[in-house]
């Protein structure tokens, strides 16, 4: 009897302890074990949103401020702005925005809206450009203001202008759609934010533009930075600074809207003159006779910023200087001759950046290709090789060239914002005045090469070094299509003695690409 | 005259039974004059067996019924007249020795009884009557006089009855030819007794002989087939019913029989009805099969009334002092009852809920359930996690359960989840406000799983302590804990109800009722959980298996689920996506599920119940010694469930145990799975409900672990309940500071402004955009107040193709959402849009918002803005609102005919709900104790082997209930 007791003991823990292990062994496998995972795609359809017609607003003619008899402010355009354009597949229709803040009669004098309706062939899409310059000899304002006729947005920086005595800046906000936009403001100087009341809620209504004086938010500033947001709608914001030293004009410039805060900031097609003369200790520049880069830090955090200015010739020349945050600072050009340059900005917080050039009467035009940096300060016609580096596309003009007009007595300034990579197909509008030249600047580490040409024309193959530029010489009131251009970064500067603008080239808008919806 | 006794017997088959009974034959004292033998039907050895006695054969080709088979045999007789007599035997009456004698002598004795009947004995134990005469009520219902009784002379002094039985039955010739013979019409039940009462109306006697017997065995040759299977006792109810009925439309006089037969199937209805309530289903076949035999039957019941007008000369009133009266029937019916609750509840062993702790370890958990819930009190509805309101009324809840246009999409026509009737089910216990019943289920969710694990252990364990370890184990549950505070409705229901189908499925052995009610649960539990299906279809298949003879009330047990789940099923699969069956119901969310050891542990979200962010410090050794107390704890109920391994009966821990592992791979494998999909990103199935079983099953092998200890269980047992206790502490903690997902809301899930448009134009719909993280977008389009728990669809959920309806919807967002050319006021106007919604985008579970997303959302915004039909509202609780100005609601009526939706709709619905009814209807406790438990075979003290009612229940080991 207790021989089977025992048996049956022994075999009630054999099962028992056997049990134990598969389970042990189970659980062990079960945790330990790779899973292979079952995973279904969800339903989605990739739609091509019907595109739209393109809509691109020129801000419209050089807004005088005058006083009229119980008046005392009128914002009045005198004269109409030479705007050249051009599409391919598709034709532009040019209709005049109104602008009830703008006194003119005539309504080619203020801004006009180029639409131009969709190529029907997604794969094939249509392109259009345009861009605006105007030549003023008045009392009040003189000098050469272009700029590119560009979409409407909701969010754009406007890095530029002055609101010290004897400089005007005005704020153009042109809202093209057909729904009521509204707009708020930011304004950062070299002392932080400005609050000032008025500046969030303005109301622009659909298909008008307004026209508002930065110095009624932010009296006698000087360097401002604009940040304007919309909601409810999209408007193009643009800054029409004039400058006036004592009783003679010195300049005017449209600033158009640069590249969302990031932390590189490329600018390029900076034409430098006269630099020689130029005697900057290293300090911020505080004057509006030398040239400049604007840079402010947007964010909460302070860093510090390092401004590379390459050319296709010179060795980069690299300026640094710690930034605080919200505050605006102009950092000098240092060991840079005289020729066109792209400047590239960067820091490790996003910033915004742009560069101020001066044309002095007394100052040539400036080379393509900068001389190699000399310590003497040459005089101004030096002999200026011939382009290096670059093909020579339409001409240049000859180096020392002193007139091109009728000479202003103030002299002019540029203003040139960051610019936005470009997509393979653009076009880029020359518009009339002075010697222009298209700069693109490269970015990336392989060297792009793309077709270049007048519209309609075959063009011909150039190329843009890795991490380099290519200033082309381009003929003025022409519209040009690049092919193949993708990230790179373009901008059209015009030169003429006592005289200049740029403007960046715009890209194609991105809002009716194609869209993955996953519909339930 | 010298009297000419003609023995008949008819055989069927071969046996010890016809040897026996020839035996006998050939050794009466009185051995009759003729021998006729008839050999019914097929079996070849039955010629052979029936040629060891002289006689004349008659040899049928086909089996017929007993009485058909005399009839051929009295055919090749000529006629004796008077003296001539019939002596019925089949292949099992083994009459005794002086049976004939004494049958003869009492028909010599009385001229005017025509027939007479033996005392039928059974045929293994010669001292238990089986039948002796048989009467019929007032309303002629079959009554047999005497029934399974020890022959103690108690009946001797009958000599008179209604009718006898034809076994063994001596019947005059004459009489027999006057009467044409047993009824063509009628099988082998109650063939006699129409004989009988025919012979009385025709002015003749009929007695019963009480010193001649003649046993039986119940073969089914002659009387109904007494076998105790399954097949015999439908059989014998089948041929028991439509005797009955052939004999009421037989015996009704005049045109009354139009009546009765216009009357069949309404009674047939009523009788299904009483039988299902009565928890005897299995009589339900027998009874319509009865019903349709007798209806179509007409031939026969012309002849037979054609007959018995022919022979009847006394009246029907001549019968009445041999009816059994109704006092008498409702004594006999009351003894029956009173014998069938002793014979069951003699071996029941009650609960003593209250003397065991039951009512206290509710209580407990009620307060811990209020108190942890305390952040909920007082609010009339929650959201958080997957937790959605419920629909607005309760027919608009009910409406949802139907096949037709699931609502959140254009144009799907697709069957509804099985967790739609759930859902409305819930929202009608709180009809003035559906939503509240949410509110409720999170309260009683802890309280109700453990009284139901409590109920189940008390199946198991008769010791108090054990049983409040299981209840209050399982009703802090780490998967219970983490499904009320991430917000999974379906999860806690599937936990509630749990224990509930594991006692119904154990009390399921004995009891319709119960079987009925597990069915329903298990639909529920499967409605809520479908990734448990293989897991309860694997423990059902088990069940069946090891049941034995009471397999068919598991058998149907998977029914009412078959028929919720079959129109979806069959969706899925002609979709192509049969996969996609296994998804959850309800709200689609996105989860982060927790690794496979956090799994193994019973905590399906990440975090181990917040036991890892214990200390609040970073990943490092502290959170490490928390992990350690977990897994600590958990072993403890682990070691114990295998100490239950060595325990003498380890069946039960080994099932346990198997249960156990079961679920924890079901979880594992559920958490690998990913057919849902909310926008872009898949969510992986719910691994909670798998964890249930698994804990559930874990604390049941625990318990009969610490059954081994015997009286000193109580040790383990307080260890494993401190146990519990302490791995839930944190979870609780978290759901009292309110910090959890689940939180009191409004009960809305679109804008107020939504809101309040749909209270005028309920049809007006809201296209809600979320941007995804590859940079995608998705679209929902929801009408009048949103997203309910009753109106979501796994069908639309699992989709992985477009449809039409879907690609014009894409359209319509993939032009809103650009800066495009199109006019979306006549795709608005056309699809009933009157505003739209732009969430805040989506991020994969564990990662933040791409910048893609947020492009998206971006261009998304400018977009809508820049849309001169839509009009900016603002920001609301829910994203950026914008309306459309003039909705118009006329044309997307027509985008949901409701006449695509018949017939499939009527039909569904009709067959799902025959069947929920059916289940209810046996499932309703009406008290009557079932009267097919034991089989009429197997009589007290009859049979040598030993009383088979105990269950074979493999869970129920015997040791610790003799304590």
């Amino acid at each position: 009897m207790s021989k089977s007791k025992s048996l049956r003991t022994s075999l009630m823990s054999l099962a028992g302890i056997g049990g134990a292990v598969v389970a042990a062994g189970v659980v062990a496998l079960a945790v330990l074990a790779p899973v292979p995972t079952l995973s279904l795609t969800a339903a989605s359809i990739s739609v091509d949103p019907t595109p739209a017609a393109q809509t691109r607003i020129c801000p419209g003619g050089l807004v005088d401020i005058t006083s009229r008899p119980g008046d005392a402010t009128v914002f009045q355009s005198f004269a109409a702005p030479e705007i050249t354009a051009d599409a391919r597949r598709t034709t532009i229709a040019q209709t005049p925005l109104p602008a009830p803040d703008n006194a003119a009669t005539n309504a080619s004098f203020g801004p006009q809206v180029l639409s131009s309706e969709p190529s029907t062939d997604p794969q094939d899409p249509a392109l259009a450009a345009g861009s605006q310059s105007q030549s003023a000899r008045a009392d009040s304002i003189s000098g050469l203001a272009a700029t590119a006729c560009a979409e409407a947005s909701t969010d754009q920086w406007l890095v530029g202008g002055s609101t010290e005595v004897g400089r005007n800046t005005l704020l153009l906000l042109s809202n093209a759609l057909a729904v009521d936009a509204t707009v708020s403001l930011e304004i950062f100087s070299e002392k932080g934010r400005v609050e000032a009341p008025g500046m969030s809620a303005i109301l622009v209504s659909a298909n008008t533009q307004r026209i508002l004086s930065l110095a009624s938010f932010a009296p006698g500033i000087v360097d401002p930075v604009v940040h304007v947001t919309t909601t409810g709608g999209q408007v193009l914001a643009t800054l029409q600074q004039t400058v006036t030293r004592v009783v003679t004009a010195s300049g005017v410039e449209m600033v158009q809207p640069g590249a969302a805060p990031s932390t590189t900031a490329i600018i390029p097609g900076v034409a430098l003159t006269g630099m020689a003369g130029q005697d900057s200790e290293g300090g911020a520049v505080t004057s509006d006779l030398a040239p400049a880069i604007r840079v402010l830090l947007p964010g909460t955090r302070d860093a510090e910023v390092t401004a590379t200015v390459y050319s296709a010739t010179t060795k980069p020349a690299v300026i640094k200087a710690k930034f605080t945050a919200g505050q605006v600072l102009q950092l000098p050009f240092l060991g840079v001759t005289d020729g066109i340059y792209t400047v590239v900005v960067t820091s490790e917080v996003p910033l915004v950046a742009a560069v101020r050039t001066i044309q002095s009467p007394n100052n040539p035009i400036a080379p393509v290709t900068p001389a190699a940096a000399a310590s003497t300060p040459s005089a101004s016609s030096a002999a200026g090789s011939g382009p290096v580096g670059g093909v020579d596309v339409g001409g240049d003009a000859p180096a020392g060239a002193t007139a091109g007009g009728p000479t202003i007595p103030g002299g002019d300034f540029a203003w040139n914002a960051s610019a936005l990579a470009l997509s393979a197909q653009t076009l880029v509008a020359v518009p009339a005045g002075g010697h222009p030249t298209l700069t693109l600047f490269n970015p990336t580490d392989a060297a792009v090469s793309l077709k270049f040409g007048p519209v309609g024309a075959p063009g011909e193959s150039v190329s843009v070094p890795a991490g380099g530029s290519l200033v082309i010489p381009v003929t003025a009131s022409t519209v040009y299509s690049l092919s193949g251009a993708t990230g790179l970064y373009a901008t059209v500067t015009l030169r003429d003695v006592g005289r200049g603008s740029a403007f960046t080239v715009p890209p194609a808008s991105r809002l009716s690409s194609a869209i993955t919806v996953y519909p339930r | 005259m010298e009297p000419r006794v003609v023995a008949i017997i008819v055989a069927h088959e071969d046996g010890e039974h016809l040897a026996r009974t020839l035996r006998a034959l050939a050794a009466q004292t009185r051995a009759p004059d003729q021998v006729v033998k008839v050999d019914n039907g097929s079996t070849p050895g039955v010629s052979a067996a029936l040629s060891s006695i002289a006689g004349s054969t008659v040899s049928l080709t086909s089996e017929v019924s007993f009485g058909e088979a005399v009839r051929r045999a009295v055919d090749t007789l000529d006629d004796a007249g008077d003296s001539g007599f019939f002596w019925l035997l089949a292949q099992d009456s083994d009459p005794a020795p002086d049976a004939l004698a004494r049958l003869l002598g009492a028909l010599e004795v009385s001229p005017s009884v025509a027939i007479v009947g033996p005392k039928q004995m059974d045929w293994n134990r010669g001292d238990y009557i089986r039948e002796f005469g048989q009467t019929i009520t007032g309303w002629g219902r079959t009554v047999s006089l005497v029934d399974d009784e020890l022959d103690q002379a108690q009946h001797d002094s009958r000599s008179d009855v209604m009718a006898v039985g034809a076994n063994g039955m001596l019947v005059r010739e004459h009489v027999w030819r006057h009467l044409g013979g047993f009824d063509q019409g009628l099988g082998v039940a109650d063939d006699a007794l129409d004989f009988c009462i025919r012979a009385r109306l025709a002015g003749h006697r009929v007695e019963v002989v009480p010193n001649a017997r003649v046993r039986t065995a119940g073969d089914g040759v002659i009387g109904p087939d007494g076998g105790d299977d399954y097949r015999a006792s439908v059989r014998r109810a089948r041929q028991v019913r439509t005797a009955a009925l052939y004999r009421r439309l037989a015996y009704t006089r005049g045109l009354g029989v139009f009546w009765h037969w216009l009357g069949l199937l309404p009674n047939a209805l009523w009788r299904i009805i009483g039988l299902l309530l009565g928890k005897r289903p299995t009589a339900v076949g027998p009874e319509i099969g009865a019903t349709l035999a007798v209806m179509f039957d007409g031939l026969s019941l012309r002849r037979s009334r054609k007959n018995l007008k022919r022979t009847r000369t006394a009246p029907w009133s001549s019968l009445d002092a041999l009816r059994m009266p109704f006092a008498e029937v409702r004594r006999r019916n009351a003894l029956a009852r009173e014998a069938l609750r002793i014979r069951l509840h003699g071996h029941h062993v009650p609960i003593y809920f209250f003397a065991s702790g039951g009512a206290w370890v509710t209580l407990a958990l009620t307060l811990v359930s209020l108190v942890v819930m305390s952040p909920l009190i007082g609010s009339s509805a929650i959201s958080g996690g997957a937790l959605l309101p419920l629909a607005t009324d309760v027919p608009s809840a009910w409406s949802q359960v139907m096949f037709g246009w699931r609502e959140g999409a254009l144009g799907t026509l697709a069957p509804a989840d099985p967790f739609s009737y759930v859902a409305a089910a819930l929202a009608t216990f709180t009809w003035w406000d559906p939503t509240l019943s949410l509110v409720a289920l999170w309260f009683i969710a802890i309280p109700a799983a453990g009284l139901g694990a409590w109920m189940f252990a008390s199946r198991l364990s008769p010791r108090p302590v054990i049983r409040a370890f299981v209840g209050v184990g399982y009703g802090l549950a780490p998967t219970l804990l983490v499904a009320l505070s991430d917000g999974r409705p379906t999860a806690v229901i599937a936990h509630i109800l749990l224990p509930w189908l594991a006692y119904a499925a154990l009390r399921a052995v004995r009891s319709w009722a119960a079987s009925a009610t597990a069915a329903l649960l298990f639909a529920a539990v499967l409605a809520c959980a479908p990734s448990l299906g293989p897991v309860l279809i694997l423990v059902w298949i088990g069940a069946v298996s090891l049941t034995g003879r009471y397999v068919a009330r598991f058998l149907a047990i998977p029914l009412p689920a078959l028929a919720l789940f079959a129109p979806i099923a069959l969706w899925q699969i002609f979709a192509g996506n049969p996969v996609a069956l296994l998804a959850d119901p309800g709200a689609t969310v996105t989860a982060r599920l927790a690794p496979h050891w956090q799994l193994a542990l019973g905590f399906p979200a990440r975090g181990l119940g917040g036991w890892i962010d214990l200390t609040g410090s970073a990943p490092g050794t502290l959170n490490a010694v928390t992990v350690i107390v977990v897994v600590v704890l958990v072993a403890l109920l682990a070691a114990m469930a295998v100490a239950g391994l060595f325990s003498p009966t380890p069946i039960r821990a080994q099932l346990a145990l198997l249960v156990a592992l079961l679920g924890l791979v079901s979880a594992i494998a559920a958490a690998s799975i990913s057919v849902a999909f909310v926008g872009s990103i898949p969510v992986p199935l719910w691994p909670g409900s798998a964890l249930s079983v698994m804990w559930l099953a874990l604390l049941v092998a625990a318990a009969s672990g610490m059954s081994v200890l015997r009286r000193f269980s109580i040790y383990p047992a307080v260890a494993g309940l401190l146990a519990v206790t302490v791995l839930a502490l944190p979870m609780a903690v978290g759901l009292v500071r309110g910090t959890e997902v689940v939180a009191p809301s409004n009960g809305q899930t679109l804008p107020a402004y939504v809101v309040a448009r749909a209270h005028t134009d309920p049809q007006l719909g809201t296209l809600i955009l979320t941007a995804q993280p590859n940079g995608g977008l998705a679209a929902t389009l929801e009408r009048n107040v949103g997203a309910s728990l009753n109106n979501s669809s796994t069908a639309l959920s699992t989709a992985t193709n477009v449809n039409a309806g879907a690609r014009e919807l894409a359209t319509v967002v993939a032009n809103l959402s650009s800066l495009s050319g199109n006019d979306s006021r006549r795709a608005l106007t056309d699809l009933g849009i009157g505003s739209v919604l732009l969430a805040p985008a989506a991020n994969a579970p564990g990662s933040s918002v791409t910048t893609q997303a947020t492009e998206m959302t971006a261009r998304a915004m400018v977009a809508l803005d820049a849309n001169p039909s839509l009009e900016s509202v603002g920001k609301t609780d829910f994203g950026l609102l914008w309306r459309f100005a003039t909705p118009d609601t006329e044309h997307s009526a027509s985008l949901t005919p409701s006449s695509a939706t018949q017939p499939w709709r009527a039909i569904i619905l009709a067959g799902q709900l025959l069947v929920l009814l059916l289940t209810l209807l046996l499932a309703i406790p009406t008290g009557i104790p079932q009267a097919d438990i034991r089989p009429r075979r197997n009589l007290a003290g009859l049979n040598s082997e030993p009383i088979a009612f105990e269950p074979t229940d493999a869970l129920a080991g015997g040791d610790d209930e003799q304590e």
